[in-house]
């Protein structure tokens, strides 16, 4: 029997898009479960090239644009639903991390509340989501250097928030989340008063 | 087939759509000069359900913040003008059907403000 593994990484920031992947173990492959958020980075990487390099993983993603149109639950079950698409092969069940199911997939899913502190498979999705994701993030540091995405990941930090301030929003600012919007608001408010 | 054509026939397929969920459609098209308009305005049980139709390709994801607080604004003019259904919990859904294949997603509350 081929269980699949889907966890997804991203929910929280905002910045960037949500990343979610799908993990097929091999039945000799002994993995511990490892929190992905207690592991220093390195770490985590180490293990990611571990996971690469004996399972099938699918990669999906939901853009900053599709979190904004369906909100961040539907879009990371949107993610969820592509990374099913690009795993290489068709599993027999498929385990997903929290309380909801992927609506639209024609396998027979269970929705686990923590799965990624007792499910190996989930765990190790969660792992490869999060160093995509982080991977994705340092690009954007690169692209855009007055915002240290390298540090804070696009999560609501007051170094961030204090940057968006500052520098203004970017197209890969989330419109629909809280500070966002309001500073998108203020701004607004205070272009027209000075016209 | 011209963009407005293809509008009106994805609003045809998702009315029937819902109707077969057992969703009551009150209105089509509710249009609020300066504000915004509803594609379809439904309501099920005691929720009250203000649908976003998308018919182009991938045009369910391009619903952007200021189109939904026009929505958002249209919706509030229409429970002003029809108080009996002030009461009622309100949902926001986009619906998205692809006009050559039939193919409808569904995606509920979809907004958060």
């Amino acid at each position: 029997m081929i269980v699949c593994g889907i966890d997804e990484a991203g929910r929280g920031p905002l910045a960037g898009p949500v990343i979610s992947a799908a993990v097929v173990l091999p039945a000799f492959f002994s993995f511990d479960v490892y929190d992905s958020k207690s592991l220093t980075p390195k770490k985590r990487e180490k293990i990611f090239f571990k996971i690469l390099s004996v399972s099938h993983v699918g990669i999906g993603w939901a853009t900053r644009e599709e979190i904004d149109s369906l909100n961040i639950l539907n879009a990371s079950l949107l993610a969820m639903k592509r990374a099913l698409y690009n795993l290489p092969v068709v599993p027999d069940i498929v385990l997903v991390d929290g309380n909801k199911t992927i609506p639209g997939v024609n396998i027979k899913q269970e929705a686990i509340i923590k799965g990624d502190k007792t499910v190996p498979q989930i765990s190790a999705a969660s792992i490869i989501a999060k160093v995509i994701r982080d991977e994705i993030m340092q690009d954007y540091a690169k692209r855009y250097p007055n915002y240290s995405f390298d540090k804070h990941k696009g999560y609501p930090t007051k170094l961030h928030i204090f940057a968006v301030k500052e520098n203004g929003v970017l197209s890969i600012h989330r419109r629909t989340f809280s500070p966002i919007k309001d500073i998108i608001g203020y701004e607004k408010k205070r272009k027209r008063q000075q016209r | 087939m011209k963009k407005r054509e293809k509008g009106n026939k994805g609003e045809e397929i998702i009315a029937e759509y819902l109707k077969k969920k057992g969703y009551k459609i009150i209105a089509r098209n509710y249009f609020v000069k300066n504000t915004g308009e509803i594609d379809i305005i439904a309501f099920k049980d005691n929720t009250i359900v203000f649908v976003e139709v998308r018919s182009g390709d991938y045009s369910e994801y391009t619903v952007n913040y200021t189109k939904k607080k026009k929505i958002y604004k249209t919706s509030m003019d229409f429970l002003r003008k029809n108080p009996q259904y002030q009461d009622y919990l309100r949902q926001y859904d986009i619906v998205s059907v692809n006009v050559a294949s039939g193919e409808i997603v569904h995606y509920e509350n979809v907004m958060d403000i």
